[in-house]
């Protein structure tokens, strides 16, 4: 039986410990938790301070009484003392007879060497007189420690309730013991029950601690737990998640609702940023990818077919060319792709009127030397928040899509502002693009005629717009200046008027 | 001239080398900020050319640090950051000219020639003169041989700035960045034909050709 149950613990015992690890395990992952540490702190706090509040009622209540109760006994005990230490016993018994019966609140007791009450008006010394000490033989009476103690009485009146009284207790020669004691007046009870009601309370109010802080700290630990799930979630790359908002929208939320709603934004941020550096990426490579097969096959053809050196350096120079505007588009795409990321320039307000002169000035050359004629029409003082490398960047390259499309006629460059916006216009007369193909052709890469050169990138139309939006504009396509042949092409960009 | 390159990539630092040198100057190569700093601070060089982003210390840093202690070699940064902010933060730490990757040969030998050649003292002088062309900076007057010829008023300033740099190929790009202020590539012949305009003004009635066109890269005026 005996080896069975040693088997048994042996058996037992590893899953036992192990038990009893993940006992200790999650122990100490509760000791860890907010919520302990806060309702445990609490506890602590409200303890302290119960303590210190009992203390206080305590030492300026029954501390006093008794202290006065005391010192009281004491006076009365040496008198005492000193009539037994000069009369003898007898005398004291006298004393001590006379005192009692005179007296409500000192009490006293004078038992003989047998353990009987002599005399005095209470009926038992309350302490455990074998164990009090006896003198020896010859010692001084005033030598001899007195004793004190705190007790409960009922007093020889029709009341009949229990008192409580502060004693003295002086073992005397001979055996006989003297006990003095001093009621301590309704006055203690009073302050008894203060200290037990406040001992009570202060229990109440530390159990009220412990939960209150547990709640509390619940609270919050479980608004973090929303938190570090939803950032766990994140880590493992689901970037979409949100953390659940309580009360943010009607005014109610708290530190947590705030701390949730930034969270959000920073991860609606974080998203948008991804998303857009995979799209930056994905445009990048398609829109390269087209090119660069060109050079490629180019290169390997030339290669392969190359008669002379004349030849194979024809081959390079296109080459280099091609990469040139490979490059270029590169750069064009990458803008354009930041752009429509939300990553905008730096607006400033600008004098927009000067800008477009200068552009103006810029290009009134190009379009004299091809014979159009160059109505420049751009009223002063207009003013936008503008980025200028951008805008420029913008407005140049509509104005040399409309000097490249133009065959014959005009292009129309003027700028005019309403109460709010500022109008740009770009026209040119020459083949236009037809409605219906307008939206298309504001479509990265699209080349909408086999006839508009293979030159340039492609990608002229919907960069522009994209800086224009990034102006917190809007950029549209509409008709042109008339000419035979052909609608023209109209560009037509509206900003807001910064002021 | 003396060059100094301090490029991290063997292979460009190499090929910037070779251009440089076969444009008539020597090129002095290193490979990381430091290096680049210490032998900037020790030796003389005309012109300094740094890649913007060093393994090491920076290229901007160690230009800051160059300019702080007062050495005032003009300096060319190279950058794969193309924006114009990082051009404005590279003018700012000190840096003369600012060229993103990639570049010709051509661009950065013109970009070198032009900034060692701005240490000469004469950059005060109010009035250019190169052959028989003479501007006046102050009356803004343009004769060629005493004929006098009406300029536009940005054609005074890309003639100034090719005067200036006479003798000197100057590519679009630089152009347009220094005539126009515009730091961007239009993807056009815009330059072309300015440059073909003011030709006409100061070529057109002469026997002897000033301002040349150097094919695949930009011009250049001479006496």
């Amino acid at each position: 039986m005996k080896v069975k149950l040693n088997q048994y613990i042996q058996k037992i015992s590893p899953r036992l410990i192990e038990k009893l690890g993940d006992i200790r395990a999650y122990m100490v992952s509760i000791i860890r938790t907010t919520t302990f540490k806060v309702a445990f702190g609490f506890a602590a706090l409200f303890s302290a301070f119960a303590l210190l509040l009992l203390g206080y009622i305590y030492v300026v209540t029954v501390g006093v009484l008794s202290f006065n109760a005391d010192r009281i006994a004491r006076d009365e005990l040496a008198e005492l003392t000193q009539i037994w230490a000069e009369k003898g016993v007898n005398a004291l018994n006298g004393e001590v007879i006379v005192r009692a019966a005179s007296s409500m609140e000192d009490l006293f007791v004078l038992i003989t060497p047998e353990g009987n009450i002599l005399s005095g008006n209470i009926d038992a010394v309350p302490m455990d007189l074998s164990k009090v000490p006896r003198p020896k033989k010859g010692d001084n009476l005033f030598e001899i420690p007195v004793r004190s103690t705190s007790f409960t009485y009922f007093p020889q009146d029709n009341i009949n309730r229990k008192h409580a009284a502060r004693g003295v207790f002086l073992a005397g020669p001979d055996g006989y013991g003297l006990f003095v004691a001093h009621d301590l007046g309704p006055g203690y009870t009073l302050a008894e029950k203060v200290v037990n009601a406040v001992w009570t309370g202060s229990l109440a109010v530390l159990a009220f601690a412990i939960i209150a802080g547990y709640l509390a700290a619940r609270g919050a630990a479980r608004r973090v737990d929303e938190l570090s799930q939803t950032t766990r979630k994140v880590m493992a790359g689901n970037l979409s998640v949100r953390a659940p908002v309580k009360n943010y929208n009607n005014g109610l939320g708290d530190e947590f609702d705030v701390l949730t709603q930034h969270m959000n934004a920073m991860l609606d941020r974080t998203e948008k940023l991804v998303q857009s550096s995979r799209t930056i990426g994905d445009s990048i490579a398609h829109d390269l990818r087209s090119p660069l097969t060109r050079l490629r096959a180019n290169l390997e053809n030339s290669m392969m077919d190359a008669k002379n050196d004349d030849e194979l350096r024809e081959t390079i120079e296109n080459a280099i060319s091609e990469l040139d505007r490979v490059v270029s588009t590169f750069n064009g795409v990458l803008r354009l792709s930041r752009l429509e990321a939300g990553q905008g320039g730096h607006l400033s307000r600008l004098d927009l009127s000067l800008m477009l002169d200068e552009i103006a000035e810029f290009f009134e050359p190009s379009v004299t030397d091809k014979e159009l004629e160059f109505v420049v029409n751009i009223e002063t003082g207009l003013f936008a928040e503008i980025d200028e490398s951008m805008f420029v960047q913008a407005v140049t390259n509509l104005l040399d899509n409309a000097v490249k499309y133009t065959e014959k006629g005009k292009i129309e460059f003027s700028s005019r502002k309403d109460h709010k916006n500022i109008e740009i216009l770009i026209a040119d007369s020459g083949m236009g693009i037809p409605p219906e193909q307008r939206a298309e052709a504001l479509k990265r890469f699209v080349r909408l005629d086999a006839a508009r050169s293979s030159q340039g990138t492609g990608i002229g139309l919907s960069l522009a717009q994209a800086i224009v939006e990034a102006h917190k504009g809007t950029m549209e396509l509409v008709d042109g200046l008339n000419r035979e042949g052909g609608i023209g092409l109209g560009v037509k960009i509206i900003i807001p008027i910064a002021d | 001239m003396r060059v100094l390159i301090v490029e991290d990539a063997v292979d460009t630092a190499k090929f910037m080398a070779r251009a440089i040198e076969d444009a008539g100057h020597a090129a002095d190569v290193c490979h990381n900020g430091a290096e680049g700093e210490l032998k900037a601070r020790t030796l003389s060089y005309d012109v300094l050319v740094f890649d913007r982003m060093l393994p090491g210390k920076d290229g901007m840093q160690v230009v800051e640090d160059l300019r702080k202690d007062g050495i005032t070699t003009p300096v060319l940064f190279l950058s794969a950051l193309g924006d114009v902010e990082h051009r404005i933060e590279g003018l700012k730490a000190g840096g003369d000219d600012y060229l993103s990757k990639p570049y010709s040969s051509a661009e950065l030998v013109a970009r070198v020639e032009v900034l060692g050649k701005r240490t000469d003292p004469d950059s005060r002088q109010t009035v250019l003169k190169l052959g028989e062309l003479e501007m006046d900076l102050i009356t803004r007057k343009v004769t060629r041989s005493g004929n006098k010829i009406d300029v536009q008023p940005r054609e005074f300033r890309l003639l100034e700035y090719l005067m200036r740099n006479s003798g000197q190929i100057v590519t679009r790009t630089m152009l347009l960045e220094k005539v126009w202020d515009y730091h961007f590539d239009p993807q056009t012949n815009v330059i072309d034909v300015h440059v073909s305009r003011l030709r006409s003004k100061i070529d057109k009635d002469f026997d002897h050709p000033m301002l040349h066109t150097i094919r695949g890269t930009g011009y250049r005026l001479e006496a």
